[in-house]
């Protein structure tokens, strides 16, 4: 591998995988110092790796706890419990999961009131709209019947005009 | 106390949601429903119309049709004497329909232009000036007698 960053550095190239199997050990001995001599020059390399070190020692460190001896035993004990409570307690339970305070009904009841007014303001219809509604299409009709009435009219003002060439005059 | 805030909020969001819910929706200006119908588009007259009886709705087309071709002048002077017309009480209205009506159904056919002129004329005088006309030889010569009073009911109601 150059050293040059152009044509060589695996980040450049996109070659990750590379760097990923050098920071887990399992790189092929040869390899293993090429690409050491690599992140010596290279400070973005460097950087890259020192991170995925951190996460490989981080994984090291960390020890699963040990499951106790009777652990699936008490495992199916639970679920048994749970199958045979109702559905208000796995709700109430459900509950207390989402609010560990537990519920407060002077706030669950007024949220409760706005929550009932609001679904039945979506609800239920509106009578003063479906009348306003109703009041549309009768104005329109009336509004036509104006207009008529209107056109009439003119017409009738038209007819009591002298002739147009007069009127001119 | 801090229940009872909550609540108190619960009846004045009450109380908007209600008040919202029952406020009557804004009422835009209102141009006379002639000026709507003839601002309209083809397709939306078409649509306005669409559930009237077929000889009313050409009726109101043709007429709607003429006013559009009419010399803006002449529109214009209509558009006022309508505007006066539709100033007059609802019982003066109707009695200068009813004396239209007359004009066109005894007038006969050859009088109604000088009719016309002749009504032209009476309008721009007062009492005593349209029974001084009315009387005089002319007028005697051409329009018998109902039909010289019909031109004088006619005058003294048309608008100006």
């Amino acid at each position: 591998m150059k050293n040059t960053k152009d044509n060589a550095c695996p980040l450049q190239k996109g070659d990750t995988e590379l760097l990923l199997r050098y920071c887990a050990g399992s790189l092929a001995a040869g390899r293993v110092a090429e690409v050491e001599r690599h992140v010596g020059v290279c400070p973005e390399c460097r950087s890259w790796v020192e991170q995925q070190q951190t996460v490989w020692q981080a994984l090291e460190a960390w020890e699963v706890e040990p499951v106790s001896a009777d652990f699936d035993a008490a495992l199916f004990a639970r679920i048994a419990r749970e199958e045979k409570r109702s559905g208000w307690q796995r709700w109430r339970e459900a509950w207390r999961r989402l609010l560990p305070g537990g519920l407060d009904w002077r706030v669950a009841a007024p949220a409760g009131a706005v929550a009932l007014l609001l679904v039945l303001g979506l609800a239920v219809e509106n009578p003063f709209r479906r009348e306003q509604a109703k009041a549309m299409v009768k104005l329109e009709a009336r509004e036509i019947e104006q207009a008529e009435r209107a056109l009439e009219d003119l017409e009738m003002l038209r007819q009591l005009e002298p002739p147009e060439e007069e009127t001119r005059l | 106390m801090r229940a009872a805030r909550l609540w108190l909020a619960v009846v004045g969001l009450s109380l908007g949601v209600g008040g919202l819910w029952a406020q009557p929706p804004a009422r835009p200006g209102h141009p006379h429903p002639l000026e709507k119908l003839r601002r309209m588009a083809p397709e939306e007259r078409e649509r306005a119309l669409q559930n009237m009886p077929p000889e009313r709705r050409q009726m109101i087309e043709e007429r709607l049709e003429r006013w559009e071709r009419m010399a803006p002048r002449r529109k214009q002077r209509l558009e006022g004497s309508l505007s006066n017309f539709q100033q007059m009480k609802p019982e003066q209205q109707q009695a200068l329909r009813r004396l239209a009506k007359r004009f066109q159904e005894t007038m006969p056919e050859d009088k109604r232009m000088e009719g016309r002129r002749a009504l032209t004329m009476l309008r721009r005088l007062g009492p005593e000036g349209r029974k001084r006309v009315l009387n005089g030889p002319r007028m005697r010569d051409r329009f018998n007698e109902q039909e010289r009073e019909l031109l004088r009911e006619m005058a003294e109601n048309m608008p100006d």
